[in-house]
């Protein structure tokens, strides 16, 4: 070998490292993005908790027993600032939206916050509101020994270790307190994507699964039905964004009439339906190809009618193949995020419903983004429950066709 | 050569007048025979413009294993899926001429497919169950026919696997996926299977030709057999497996039927040049 042929191989195999590398670091820095700006926030309140955050105002008319003192737990940590006279501990932080917060971290279990009820008028004056473990405190109102009433708290600019000795040492009793319930949960979001993954798929894998057979078995190999195939074809190519303003033209018109109101979950399932047809017709017709033929031919000379061959034989023999179809639609469905802005919304709902607007995880991620202060925190936490579920997916059609291949060759 | 092309285009014209009597006189002639399953009268087999048969004039002998013998392409599978209508799937294939079952021509237009299907069973060169249990294999037929209960089908599937010389092997566990099974136990699956419709004939495609000595000779065995009660008839590649268990054999070579007789006469006097040369291995 000559020396300029070695250099060329090493300049070209040098092209092949270089181009691995450059796909493999891309994918490494993007996992590591997601979850090192994600992971920390993951807990179980992201993943069910509301994202609207509640506002509750609580409070008693009792006077507050003066002698009784609380003791804290010691799994307290640094920063926890604790009201022995009232018993609870707060602590300053910041928030899944990045505002400050003072949440409580210890609640004692007699302690009068648990007792709070609601003392704004109105039909739910009265019943119980207590203050737990994890709520946000924004600020308390109680009335000293001259019965003056002072406000102290976050509100009001104060750090814990300035409010709460304040507190402990004046109040005679607590006329109110308020806070939230914390949001930026991704509940909500994560039921419309299953009400999502359920709608869609009813509506495109039968009629996916019919018309692939229809293209297998049943059409004449003519000119209409390879126009039907490379139409098939093309729409697969279609831009989802151009499905989303479909779903709105076309698709809307026919719901309305069954009394929908406008962006739904089932205007956005029906355009993901359409969406996922051309795959589905595909792949399904694909899973039907792939079953032998000598199944059919033992079929037939067995008296059955190609109907009957069809249903009984080669259709269960590319439920394998049809699985993986669907799973892989499913997995389109939870990434899918433009075809769903227009038909679906972009208003995060935390108990979505049918016929209302509401946003998959995808689009809470395209809301939380769009904002002037972007989110990176929270999207990052809800890319992780996105990747998990779609590499979960991916993982189950490689075990499903492997399984399947080695049923074949067996 | 010229000789021999105005030969066939006599028999081609007797053929077409046999052809024209047997419809208009009642196809009674073929129906009168007794012992026959199949009268093949003049039937010629095209795909697209290949002639893949001509003018095949046999009577195939009812309970009795008939042999089709003959190098690839001699068209003998092709004449074997005549007599089920498989050649039906063929999208350019086109059957002319007459096959005689019961005195009715199969590619008639009163015929019933399906039903034909139902009396006239196959075994094909692969094993080729389903990717279903061996119950659901056997009972398959059946259960296409319409036949729901379930005592029906278990004694179906009992008599059907018994005869075919499965049972005793896989009795204790009928759910068991059939592609499990070995070669040589999916094919006797296979004409258990064919069995289970109580057809009156099992055409046979290479059955054994797939399988290792053994297990093709358990299958002989069934074979004959299963003679007692079915018609067979039998495509193979082995001179032996035909001097073996076939009472009639027929040789072909590129679309003509040679010679048809019984089994010993072809093997040991054969009255034509070409028929000895295959025999013998002088080529095939």
């Amino acid at each position: 070998m000559t020396r300029i042929r070695k250099i060329k191989d090493i300049f070209m195999q040098s092209l092949t490292w270089v181009a691995s590398g450059i796909s493999a670091w891309v994918l490494v820095a993007i996992l590591v993005f997601i979850f090192s700006n994600g992971w920390k926030l993951l807990d179980r309140s992201v993943l069910f908790g509301d994202y609207h955050a509640k506002n509750i105002v609580s409070g008693f008319s009792d006077e507050h027993n003066a002698d009784l003192t609380f003791t804290p737990p010691d799994t307290l940590e640094d920063g926890d600032v604790v009201s022995t006279r009232f018993g609870f501990a707060v602590r300053d932080e910041i928030d899944k939206e990045k505002n400050h917060v003072h949440t409580l971290t210890w609640v004692d279990d007699h302690s009068p916050l648990l007792n709070g009820k609601i003392t704004t008028a109105g039909p739910t004056q009265g019943t119980p509101a207590p203050f737990k473990a994890g709520m946000n405190i924004n600020k308390f109102v109680y009335l000293d020994n001259s019965g003056e009433a002072i406000t102290v708290g976050r509100l009001k600019q104060q750090s814990p270790q300035e409010w709460i000795p304040l507190m402990d040492g004046n109040a005679k009793q607590i006329t109110e307190f308020h806070g939230k319930e914390p949001g930026g949960g991704m509940r909500g979001s994560l039921m419309a994507t299953l009400i999502l993954i359920g709608l869609s798929l009813l509506f495109s894998v039968p009629i996916g699964i019919f018309a692939a057979i229809y293209l297998y078995a049943i059409a004449k190999q003519n000119r209409l039905t390879t126009f039907v195939r490379s139409s098939i074809e093309l729409l697969a190519g279609v831009p989802s964004i151009i499905f989303s303003m479909m779903g709105i033209t076309l698709i809307f018109p026919i719901i309305k009439l069954f009394g929908a109101s406008g962006q739904s979950i089932i205007l956005g399932s029906l355009t993901m339906a359409v969406l996922l047809l051309p795959v589905l017709i595909r792949q399904t017709e694909e899973a039907l190809r792939s079953v032998p033929s000598s199944y059919a031919q033992a079929s037939l000379a067995l008296g059955a009618t190609q109907t009957e061959t069809l249903f009984r034989v080669v259709l269960p023999s590319a439920r394998n193949g049809i699985f993986s179809a669907c799973l892989l639609a499913v997995s389109r469905i939870i990434g899918e995020s433009a075809a769903l802005v227009f038909t679906m919304g972009t208003a995060i709902q935390d108990s979505p419903k049918i016929g209302s607007s509401a946003t998959s995880l995808a689009v809470q991620i395209y809301v939380l983004m769009g904002g002037e202060n972007p989110n990176f925190e929270l999207s990052s936490a809800i890319s992780i429950v996105i990747l998990i579920l779609v590499l979960a997916l991916n993982l189950t059609v490689k075990v499903v066709s492997a399984l399947s291949d080695k049923k074949g060759k067996a | 050569m010229s000789a021999s092309k105005l030969q066939k285009f006599m028999k081609r014209a007797g053929g077409t007048n046999k052809k024209t009597m047997a419809s208009s006189s009642g196809s009674s002639q073929a129906a009168q025979r007794e012992n026959v399953a199949f009268a093949i009268e003049d039937v010629n087999l095209f795909y697209g413009d290949f002639q893949a048969l001509k003018d095949i004039t046999l009577d195939i002998p009812a309970h009795q294993v008939t042999a089709f013998i003959g190098p690839s392409g001699c068209g003998k599978s092709t004449l074997l899926r005549c007599f089920n209508r498989m050649n039906d799937l063929i999208d350019n294939c086109r059957v002319e001429g007459a096959i005689y079952r019961n005195g009715v021509d199969i590619n008639g237009d009163a015929v019933d497919v399906v039903d034909l299907r139902t009396h006239v069973g196959m075994v094909f060169q692969q094993p080729n169950p389903f990717p279903k249990s061996i119950y659901d294999n056997v009972s398959y037929g059946l259960v296409c026919q319409g036949v729901r209960s379930k005592k029906v089908l278990d004694e179906a599937v009992e008599s059907s696997l018994k005869k075919a010389a499965l049972w005793e092997e896989v009795k204790d566990h009928l759910r068991r996926d059939a592609t499990q099974l070995s070669g040589g136990q999916q094919q006797r699956l296979c004409i258990a299977r064919a069995i289970a419709l109580q057809p009156d004939v099992i055409l046979m495609d290479e059955p054994t030709s797939a399988l290792d000595p053994i297990a093709t000779a358990r299958i002989e065995d069934l074979i004959t057999q299963l003679k007692e009660e079915y018609t067979i008839v039998i495509v193979t590649h082995s001179m032996s497996q035909a001097a073996r268990i076939s009472d009639k054999t027929a040789f072909f070579l590129l679309g003509d039927l040679i010679e048809f007789g019984a089994t010993d006469d072809i093997f040991q006097n054969p009255r034509d040049k070409r028929t000895e040369d295959y025999i013998t291995g002088k080529f095939g």
